[in-house]
């Protein structure tokens, strides 16, 4: 293997430009040439090439987004626009491929290795931490980290104002970021798509919490268990209590990586360099009690990664 | 002597910085100070606890209030009966002296005790620095700052995804968050409640932006802009008679016009509450402690009716009447000078 391609895919993740950096150095480590595809798979159609030098990504490391950018490519989706791939490929002399993203990406990769054989490895790249086949994805540990410092910032007007605060985090299919938000910024509930809760019995709750003198209650929501305003109106409607809204929204995608996503997103890269050159393809890179491990992608894109609910009973006990 | 102090209105940080600089420059005097609970509604019901330096030597970091706001008005129309208790509580509690934190609603108040014979001084704050006859009130350079960042890791995600991101950020009748965040965060548009918005002006802007290469902008907007067509009439208000404006959900509406108008993908955030909490940043907590102290010598020196406030970098004391009679709004000459940031 001469040269190999890296692109990123599907909605963006704070750690993605450390995973890039960490391709391009290893693969150059290695005497590899690498390639920068922009805006993913459409880059890839469209042959929207760049060399990549160690200088090239010299400080992206602490950079929020993706230098290579990212789209959502429908194209890539038909057997002439994978062809169209493959032939860019093939006249760019690509061997491998490294797709940073989700599932979604990582299908995209297995079909273009069955249209012309080039070896990919996928690292996964999502703030929602959904992707099976490793327990944390880039992205996700950051993002649960700006959502939790605007907790803190939030239960201060909670506080001040003796108000009900329902803030509302990303999560359309899953309560990852919900949930490990939620017993971090100390909230009253959380609400999470996994598990159906009852808004009577936890308005009941704060009725108490409140005779008791508790200031602040913050209710955290994942956006796919309820509409944040609907949770709101019914607590003010059930309890009488003044309540507000907070919804994060793309907040949590963007800003500087924290030093976990940088190093993992760093070994990622390293090892999914390591991968192909070892001859390995239709792998994602993961990790699991802080080993790096391959996982198939067949596996990742069938299979699903679980909430732990049993994690919502920390969430009670703690809010007493 | 001993005074009643109460924080009214949305917090801010900055707040428990400003209590501390009263409570410690009172204690110089000898004064001794009482903390009313939750604004002018711990007046009416009399709730309250003393101030002494243990409740406030910890607090110059703390965002939020210790002593707690409501949106309480005992001057409300049909509430007479709370203006009654009010003035009931001062003689009962044998207060000499009100010290009122707050913005334009807090300070009215405030202003409207003092035309009634009642001892009051005054300490300006809100985040949105709308206030006039001081040139910042603290809670504005932590709601900026906050704002900026928050744009900082908007724009990642815009730049990524080559699209157009819509900040609505707080400002009900004054610009000055969108400005200064704005500014800060290099936004390619901004919009004030002051500025007339114009649709096809902003899209042609953000057209030619994008001809030019950049792949992405960044709009900024006050909660506050008027909308084409917006209705009004059905709107919930507080007990100031103001509109509550999350509902109207103007970034919501900015970003379908951006997109149907540009086809441009767009996308919006919703600052909110965010923007209140949080500890000071260093020019509020230096602000507001300047402005307690300067609020407890003036209760010294029996200047009631005033409050403190900054002109330039001196601490001076001002008309309660003239902070409250006129908002201070974003000049057109400072949004022309912006707008020779925003490049085609």
């Amino acid at each position: 293997m001469k040269k190999i391609g890296v692109l990123t895919s599907g909605g963006d993740a704070p750690g993605m430009n450390a995973a890039i950096r960490a391709v391009v150095r290893a693969g150059i480590a290695e005497g590899l040439d690498v390639a920068g595809i922009r805006r993913g798979y459409i880059g890839l159609i469209k042959g929207d090439l760049m060399p990549m030098t160690a200088s090239s990504v010299s400080g992206i490391i602490s950079q929020g987004g993706t230098i290579l950018r990212t789209a959502r490519c429908e194209e890539f989706r038909t057997p002439e626009g994978r062809a169209k791939a493959a032939k860019v490929l093939e006249d760019n002399g690509i061997e491998g491929l490294v797709v940073i993203g989700g599932d979604g990406s990582f299908r995209g990769a297995m079909a273009l290795n069955e249209t012309c054989g080039c070896k990919v490895v996928g690292i996964p790249g999502t703030i929602d931490n959904d992707i099976p086949g490793t327990q944390y994805s880039i992205g996700f540990d950051t993002a649960i980290n700006t959502a939790l410092e605007a907790i803190d910032k939030i239960r201060d007007t909670s506080a001040s104002h003796e108000r009900v605060f329902v803030v509302e985090v990303m999560g359309r299919h899953n309560g990852f970021i919900a949930l490990e938000v939620g017993i971090a910024g100390g909230a009253e509930a959380v609400l999470v798509p996994e598990c159906r809760q009852d808004i009577v019995s936890l308005c009941r709750k704060m009725q108490a919490g409140q005779e008791r003198g508790k200031l602040s209650s913050i209710i955290v929501v994942a956006e796919g268990a309820a509409k944040g305003a609907d949770v709101a109106a019914a607590i003010t409607q059930i309890t009488g209590i003044e309540t507000r809204l907070s919804i994060l929204g793309h907040i949590q995608r963007g800003g500087t990586p924290s030093a976990r996503d940088r190093a993992l997103a760093t070994r990622f890269g390293h090892f999914a360099v390591k991968l192909l050159l070892e001859g390995q393809t239709n792998v994602m890179t993961g990790i699991e009690l802080s080993q790096v491990i391959a996982s198939p992608l067949e596996a990742v894109c069938q299979g699903r990664r679980d909430l732990d609910v049993a994690l919502l009973n920390v969430v009670e006990v703690m809010s007493i | 002597m001993r005074i009643g102090m109460l924080t009214g209105g949305g917090d801010c940080p900055g707040l428990n910085p400003a209590i501390r600089g009263f409570v410690l420059r009172a204690m110089d005097y000898g004064y001794e100070c009482l903390g009313f609970q939750n604004g002018w509604r711990g007046l009416v019901e009399g709730v309250h606890r003393p101030l002494g330096l243990k409740d406030v030597e910890d607090i110059i970091l703390q965002g939020g209030t210790i002593l707690g706001s409501s949106r309480t008005n005992p001057f409300r129309p049909g509430r007479e009966e709370d203006l009654e208790k009010v003035l009931h509580n001062i003689k009962e509690f044998q207060l000499d002296a009100i010290c009122a934190l707050g913005g334009e609603d807090t300070l009215g108040v405030a202003h409207k005790l003092y035309k009634l014979g009642i001892p009051t001084v005054g300490i300006p704050k809100t985040m949105d620095n709308d206030l006039d006859a001081t040139d910042y009130t603290f809670g504005f350079d932590s709601a900026v700052s906050v704002a900026t960042e928050s744009i900082d890791r908007l724009r990642d995600t815009a730049r990524s995804h080559n699209r157009v991101m819509v900040v609505e950020v707080m400002g009900r009748h004054a610009g000055w968050v969108a400005l200064y965040a704005g500014v800060a965060g290099g936004a390619d548009w901004i919009l004030l409640p002051e500025v007339q918005l114009d649709l096809d002006e902003m899209c042609d802007h953000l057209n030619e932006v994008r001809a030019r290469g950049k792949n992405y902008s960044i709009v900024v907007t006050s909660e506050g802009v008027e909308l084409p067509h917006a209705d009004e009439t059905d709107v919930t208000v507080d007990a100031f008679g103001h509109v509550i404006l999350r509902e109207r959900g103007v970034a919501e509406f900015l970003a379908k016009e951006i997109e149907n108008r540009t086809g441009i993908e767009t996308r919006f955030a919703v600052l909110g509450h965010i923007q209140r909490g949080g500890a000071p940043t260093v020019f509020d907590r230096v602000l507001a402690s300047r402005l307690g102290v300067k609020a407890a010598d003036l209760v010294h020196e029996r200047q009631f009716g005033k409050m403190s406030a900054i002109r330039g970098t001196e601490i001076v004391s001002v008309d309660l009447h003239d902070a409250v009679s006129q908002l201070k709004t974003v000049p057109d000459s400072l949004y022309q000078e912006v707008k020779v940031l925003f490049k085609r």
